[in-house]
C-alpha cells in the first residue's frame, strides 16, 4: 500500500494517534518526521496543519475546528474527536452590549469573527487577548475559552458562546479520492 | 524546479494541442477569447457575479476594463450578439485568465469546451467523456466527480427544512461533515428521523452503482408532501443512471463517480456539475456542469455545459509525452551543398518540417536529431542517401534515384497515439 502523510502536532492528538499504532516511543523522539507502517507523520505547529493538507503535502491531518474555520480553506472532514473541547466566545466587562450593534473586537480569529459580526471592526492580536478590553483596545474579545480562568481572574466574563471548537481529522479532497483505503484504514484505527 | 521557460512554454503548447485536437475529433470549433473585455460592455447581469479578484484597469479616456477571468461570460456574450445562438454550437478555447490571489497578480491558462443549444443526456454525456478524457490524455491517475445541483435542490426541498436551514446545508454538505450542524440552534429542533435522512444524504458520494443505490433508498425514506417531487426525483434518478450505463460503455466509469453532495463553485450551475481530480495535485484542475441559467440571463434562452480545466496545474503535476515531431526531417551533410538544399526546399514544398545541418560525426547527429524528436534522419553520402527512421529505430540506405520517391508526407503522417 502506498504510504500516506499525516499531519498533526504534538500533544494529545498525537499521543491518541501512536498509541493507536502502537508507536508511542516516537513521543518523545525530537523527529519531525516519524514513520508508523505506511503512514509518514509529521509533526508540525497546530496553524500550519491545514497549509500542508491544503498543498497536499499532508494527505490528513488533525488540528482544531477554530484553525480550519479561520484559515478558509475547503476540506473533508472525515473524524471529530470528542476531547480538548472548548468554545470560541464574545467575552468582555459588560453582559449587556448590544452584539447586533456596530462595535469593536479584538480576536485571533479575525476571518471567522468577520462571518459572524460582519458590521464590526477586529482588531487582530496574537495572545493575551484578554488585554484588549482592559485597556481600552476594543469593546469585547473573540476568543477560545476553555475553564474560562483566565477570563475571571481578568475581570470579564462570557457574554456569549458563538461556536464549539473540538479537534477534526481532515482530508485534503484530491488525496481523498486516490489514497481512500489508506486513510479509511487510519480513521478505523482512531476509532477503537 | 522549473527554471527553462521556454521548455516550459513548448510543453504548454504541446498539450493545448493534444486537448484541441481531441475536441475536433467531437466536432468543437476553436474560438478567440478576447484579453480584456471593457466595464461598459458587461450587462447588469454580469454584476450579478463579481469576483473580488478581478483585476481592473483604466484606459487613457478613463473607462474602466477588466481582464479575462471568465472565457465562459465572454462566449455568452458572442453568442447573443451572434444571429446564429439558437442553432447547435460546439466551442472549445484556450485563454490566458487573470485574477489577484494571495495579493498578487496570477495569470492561468484555461482550456475549455462549451455545448450550446442542446439539453439533451446525449450532451451531458459528452461533456462527462471529453472532461475525463482530457485528463486522460496525461495521466491515468483520474477522477471525476459527476454531481447535479437539480437533483440536490429538490431532495433538499423534500426534507423539512427551512430556507436558512438548507442555505446551511449546502455549505456543509462539501465537507462531508454532518457533526458540525448539531451544534447549530438553527438545528436544535430537528428530529432523530430527520437526522437519519441528513446522515444518508451526508454519505451521497462514492462509486456510481453504489451511490445510485442509495440515493434510490434516501427517496424511500422522505414523507413527501408533495408527491410531485418524488416523481422529479425518481425522474432525474433515472436519467443519471442511464447517462452511467452510456458511460460505462464507454469504459470510461471507473474514472468517475457520484457526489451529490457537490455544491458548484459558481451561482450559474443548474444540473450537472463536475469536478476533476489528478492524483498528487492538491486541488480539482477541472470544473465544469450545466448552466442553462446563465444562457438565459443573457437574453437568450439556450442550453449551455461546458467544463475548463487549468493547463498550469496539469502541466505542474502530469508529464507531456515525449512525442516525435510528425513530417519531420533532419537533412546532413558533411558541407553544405546545392543539393541539400535542393532536397531540403524539395521536402518542404512537399509539407515536411525541414531542418538542414552539417555534421561531424553521425552518432553526434543522431543524439541530436532523437533528443529534438525529429522523425527521421536522412544523411546525404556521394551516391546514395541513408533514411534513419528514429521512431522504428530502422536505417535504410538507397541510391538517389529510389530515395528521390521515397519519401512523401503520407508514409510519415502516423501519430504515436
Amino acid at each position: 500500500m502506498e504510504s500516506i502523510t499525516f499531519a498533526l502536532s504534538k500533544g494529545r492528538i498525537a499521543e491518541a494517534f501512536l498509541k493507536a499504532f502502537d508507536a508511542e516511543e516516537a513521543m518523545t523522539s525530537r523527529k519531525l518526521i516519524v514513520q508508523v507502517g505506511n503512514i509518514k507523520m509529521i509533526m508540525v505547529k497546530p496553524v500550519d496543519v491545514p497549509t500542508y493538507v491544503a498543498n497536499g503535502v499532508a494527505d490528513i491531518g488533525v488540528v482544531g475546528r477554530d484553525v480550519i474555520l479561520e484559515s478558509g480553506e475547503s476540506f473533508y472532514e472525515l473524524l471529530e474527536f470528542p476531547f480538548s473541547k472548548c468554545t470560541l466566545s464574545i467575552a468582555g466587562f459588560d453582559q449587556n452590549i448590544n452584539l447586533e450593534a456596530p462595535m469593536t473586537i479584538a480576536t485571533k480569529y479575525p476571518n471567522i469573527c468577520k462571518q459572524y459580526f460582519p458590521l464590526c471592526k477586529t482588531i487582530y492580536l496574537n495572545g493575551s487577548v484578554e488585554l484588549a478590553p482592559i485597556l481600552n483596545l476594543s469593546d469585547v474579545i473573540f476568543d477560545i475559552v476553555e475553564t474560562g480562568t483566565t477570563l475571571r481572574e481578568n475581570g470579564l466574563s462570557i457574554i456569549k458562546d458563538i461556536l464549539t471548537i473540538n479537534p477534526v481529522l481532515i482530508a485534503n479532497k484530491s488525496s481523498y479520492k486516490f489514497n481512500q483505503a489508506q486513510i479509511d484504514a487510519v480513521i478505523t484505527q482512531l476509532n477503537r | 524546479m522549473k527554471s527553462n521557460l521556454l521548455i516550459i512554454n513548448q510543453n504548454k503548447y504541446a498539450m493545448q494541442a493534444l486537448l484541441m485536437k481531441l475536441y475536433a475529433k467531437y466536432g468543437y470549433r476553436q474560438v478567440s477569447i478576447p484579453a480584456c473585455e471593457s466595464l461598459a460592455s458587461i450587462s447588469e447581469l454580469e454584476k450579478r457575479y463579481p469576483s473580488h479578484t478581478q483585476v481592473k484597469f483604466m484606459d487613457q479616456s478613463g473607462e474602466i476594463f477588466y481582464l479575462q477571468n471568465d472565457p465562459t461570460v465572454s462566449v455568452m456574450k458572442m453568442l447573443r450578439l451572434s444571429s446564429a445562438s439558437n442553432i447547435e454550437q460546439k466551442i472549445c478555447y484556450y485563454a490566458p485568465t487573470y485574477k489577484w490571489g494571495h495579493r498578487q497578480l496570477t495569470e492561468e491558462t484555461q482550456i475549455g469546451v462549451e455545448t450550446f443549444g442542446k439539453d439533451t443526456l446525449l450532451h451531458d454525456l459528452e461533456i462527462i467523456v471529453l472532461a475525463v478524457k482530457s485528463l486522460r490524455l496525461f495521466t491515468d491517475k483520474v477522477m471525476l466527480d459527476i454531481g447535479d445541483v437539480n437533483f440536490l435542490e429538490t431532495l433538499l426541498e423534500s426534507m423539512p427544512f427551512d430556507s436558512e436551514q438548507k442555505q446551511t446545508l449546502i455549505k456543509a454538505l462539501p465537507s462531508k461533515n454532518m457533526m458540525t450542524l448539531k451544534e447549530l440552534t438553527l438545528f436544535q429542533n430537528t428530529t432523530d428521523e430527520t437526522w437519519n435522512l441528513l446522515k444518508s444524504l451526508f454519505k451521497l458520494f462514492g462509486p456510481t452503482e453504489i451511490v445510485l443505490e442509495n440515493a434510490k433508498q434516501l427517496i424511500e425514506q422522505i414523507t413527501f408532501e408533495d408527491q410531485s417531487l418524488k416523481s422529479k426525483l425518481n425522474t432525474l434518478l433515472d436519467q443519471i443512471t442511464a447517462r452511467s450505463i452510456l458511460l460505462k460503455s464507454y469504459e470510461l466509469l471507473e474514472y468517475t463517480q457520484l457526489d451529490f453532495t457537490l455544491k458548484p463553485e459558481l451561482k450559474y450551475y443548474n444540473g450537472l456539475v463536475l469536478k476533476g481530480f489528478i492524483k498528487n495535485c492538491p486541488s480539482e484542475v477541472l470544473n465544469g456542469g450545466r448552466y442553462d441559467q446563465l444562457s438565459t440571463e443573457f437574453g437568450k434562452a439556450n442550453c449551455a455545459a461546458g467544463f475548463a480545466l487549468t493547463l498550469d496545474l496539469l502541466m505542474n503535476y502530469t508529464e507531456v509525452k515525449k512525442m516525435t515531431r510528425k513530417n519531420s526531417l533532419l537533412l546532413l551533410e558533411t558541407e553544405l551543398t546545392a543539393k541539400g538544399i535542393q532536397y531540403a526546399e524539395y521536402y518542404r514544398q512537399k509539407g515536411f518540417e525541414v531542418n538542414l545541418r552539417t555534421y561531424e560525426t553521425e552518432k553526434e547527429a543522431i543524439d541530436l536529431a532523437t533528443k529534438e524528436h525529429f522523425e527521421k534522419v536522412i544523411v546525404f553520402g556521394e551516391v546514395s542517401a541513408k533514411v534513419i527512421d528514429i521512431r522504428k529505430d530502422n536505417v535504410q540506405k538507397m541510391p538517389y534515384a529510389t530515395f528521390d520517391q521515397y519519401l512523401t508526407v503520407a508514409d510519415t503522417n502516423k501519430s504515436i497515439h
